[in-house]
């Protein structure tokens, strides 16, 4: 064991300073400095470099197919999170239903489609013709079939993308309503089925209105994601920001530039909708802090004894 | 008056059978392996307030929750009027009532609960006027009249655009026991309505609910407030371990209690 050296003793008397000293700026300018370095080292291996030509960047920002691009990305993720929120809601509920077969259906759902990496999804339904090459409804087991048409007149590339990432989202997201509803303690249900409410009207009066504020900040996150991982229908040549950057440069052979200009556009659509997630997030805050004082003032002073 | 009573006392009385409006009988209830309750009986007349005190764990809310059918007993079963609670009886056997038959059971039940359970993100008179309206029982116009009209007896019609978190513990109590009042119940049911209060809101709450009492409601209370069992109630349960170990009126449970547990539970208030 090491022992500490004691300071100096005081008496009452003794005179003891009453400024308290203020630390140095300097070491805070220094890191700043630093930084500024690293930033500008960065900047300049991409800007004073005979490799990368930034013509080319500034030329195909706004291309049309580039834009082109950026509006399917925006539509495959904005499809892809309704239909999701959908999956997630039913999906999320089943997770703690009452009812044994769909708490299993469930989680099977959960745990397949957060196991598999979505890239394989996404190539799985973009190829699902070699697989199933026709589509349609008959009766299982047998080869009577009512209607059907061939796989790959559906699943084109952006609606494979979009089945794969609505799925695998689907998942994230059952998991988000899933614990957006337990936070809401089960003594707010039983109160409202004491005054003679369905469980749906529980649900939907109840529990939900709470358990929003709780869902969306991490809902915000999945959108986000979500926006990038479009990029990953870029594997089975879909009209997302990516894919096309990277049509361009098969034909130019700008590959670094192409790059530079999807990054571009992800740096974009993302600060956009962290900013947006931003905004949500602080109101979700606000009115998770006016729901909050009750919690704590139902709960301080209740230390009397609590029958069974 | 608190309750606006909609039915004639004498067509809700069995004189033929002597049975109250409620009538425990024989309820059993375990969870898993533990006996919480254990053949309870107690009967209440129409108007009538009964007290159910005894040590913590001794099975009271348990019961509370029997009684409104929130719990299904093993054993046993509830009266509410002559109707059996939560249940019914069909070719010999105890079937689950039909689900409109039980929502519509459980609002003659009004709970008023340890920790209010108002719905935070609606104001009171959003909390009073939520069930109502699912119900159709009202316009929206109607109910929030009468939604002020209950909040003004309770002295809390100012509060009324008031979230829960914006009120006191016994201002938010008093809002639970005017949603419970909305739905014109014929029993009241309490479950340590003032546990949860700093002493001094207590009083507040035992006010409005002597208030009640007075205005003949039908109440079962879970209380450790032994000056209000003693005053209020007509009839006083102890439960000890899942059993009734004496019921009777308060004035002879205070005064001459026969078992020694309760003689031991009185000593250590």
């Amino acid at each position: 064991m090491s022992t500490v050296e004691a300071g100096p003793r005081f008496t009452r008397a003794d005179p003891v300073p009453q400024l308290h000293a203020t630390r140095s700026p300097a070491g805070r300018w220094i890191s700043w400095l630093a930084l500024a370095i690293v930033l500008l080292i960065i900047l300049n291996t991409l800007l004073h470099n005979d490799n990368i030509h930034l013509v080319v960047i500034v030329r195909y920002l706004f291309d049309w197919r580039i834009l082109e691009g950026v509006l399917g990305a925006i539509a495959l993720a904005l499809v892809s999170f309704v239909i999701a929120s959908v999956i997630g809601v039913v999906v999320g509920y089943a997770r703690v239903s009452r009812n044994p077969v769909a708490r299993t259906a469930s989680w099977l759902y959960v745990w397949f489609f957060r196991s598999v990496p979505l890239i394989v999804f996404i190539l799985i339904f973009g190829n699902f013709a070699l697989f199933l090459p026709r589509l349609g409804i008959g009766i299982p087991f047998t080869d009577i079939s009512f209607w059907s048409v061939p796989t790959n007149s559906v699943l084109v590339p952006m609606v494979a993308g979009g089945v794969a990432l609505s799925l695998e989202q689907g998942a994230y997201l059952a998991e988000i309503v899933r614990s957006g509803t337990q936070s809401v303690p089960d003594s707010q249900r039983e109160a409202a089925a004491a005054m003679g409410l369905s469980t749906w009207q529980i649900e939907r009066k109840v529990v939900l209105p709470q358990a929003i504020a709780v869902m969306i900040p991490p809902a915000g996150s999945t959108f986000v994601m979500l926006l990038k991982s479009t990029s990953l229908v870029y594997a089975i040549a879909g009209t997302e920001v990516l894919g096309v950057a990277e049509q361009i440069a098969s034909q130019n052979l700008a590959t670094m530039e192409m790059l530079f200009v999807a990054s571009i556009w992800y740096l974009a659509l993302t600060s956009l909708a962290a900013l947006g997630q931003r905004y949500l997030e602080r109101r979700a805050g606000a009115y998770r802090r006016r729901l909050r004082a009750v919690t704590t003032a139902t709960t301080e002073g209740s230390s009397g004894a609590r029958s069974a | 008056m608190l309750a606006a009573h909609d039915h004639d006392p004498a067509t809700r009385d069995h004189p033929e059978s002597g049975d109250g409006l409620l009538e425990v009988v024989g309820v059993s209830k375990s969870f898993g392996d533990t006996p919480v309750l254990d053949a309870v009986d107690f009967s209440l007349a129409e108007g009538a307030v009964a007290c159910l005190i005894g040590p913590s764990g001794s099975g009271k809310s348990t019961l509370l929750r029997c009684v409104n059918g929130l719990l299904t007993p093993d054993r046993g079963h509830v009266l509410l009027d002559g109707e059996i609670v939560g249940r019914e009886v069909r070719g010999g056997k105890l079937h689950e009532l039909p689900r409109k038959r039980l929502l519509a059971q459980r609002r003659r039940f009004g709970v008023v609960f340890q920790h209010f359970e108002l719905f935070p993100h609606l104001t009171a008179l959003g909390n009073l006027t939520l069930a109502p309206l699912l119900h159709r029982v009202h316009t929206r116009e109607e109910a929030e009249e009468r939604a002020l009209g209950i909040l003004d007896r309770v002295g809390l019609k100012d509060r009324a655009h008031h979230h829960p978190g914006q009120l006191s513990g016994g201002q938010q109590q008093r809002v639970a026991i005017a949603r419970a009042l909305m739905q014109q119940p014929d029993v009241m049911l309490f479950d340590e309505p003032t546990s949860a209060l700093d002493p001094e809101l207590v009083g507040e709450v035992l006010r409005a609910m002597r208030e009640l009492a007075a205005d003949g409601m039908t109440m079962v209370v879970v209380t450790h407030e032994m000056r209000f069992a003693r005053d209020v109630s007509d009839q006083v349960v102890f439960l000890a371990d899942g059993h009734v170990l004496e019921a009777g009126p308060p004035g002879e449970f205070f005064e001459a209690p026969r078992t020694e547990r309760a003689r031991a539970f009185l000593r250590q208030l």
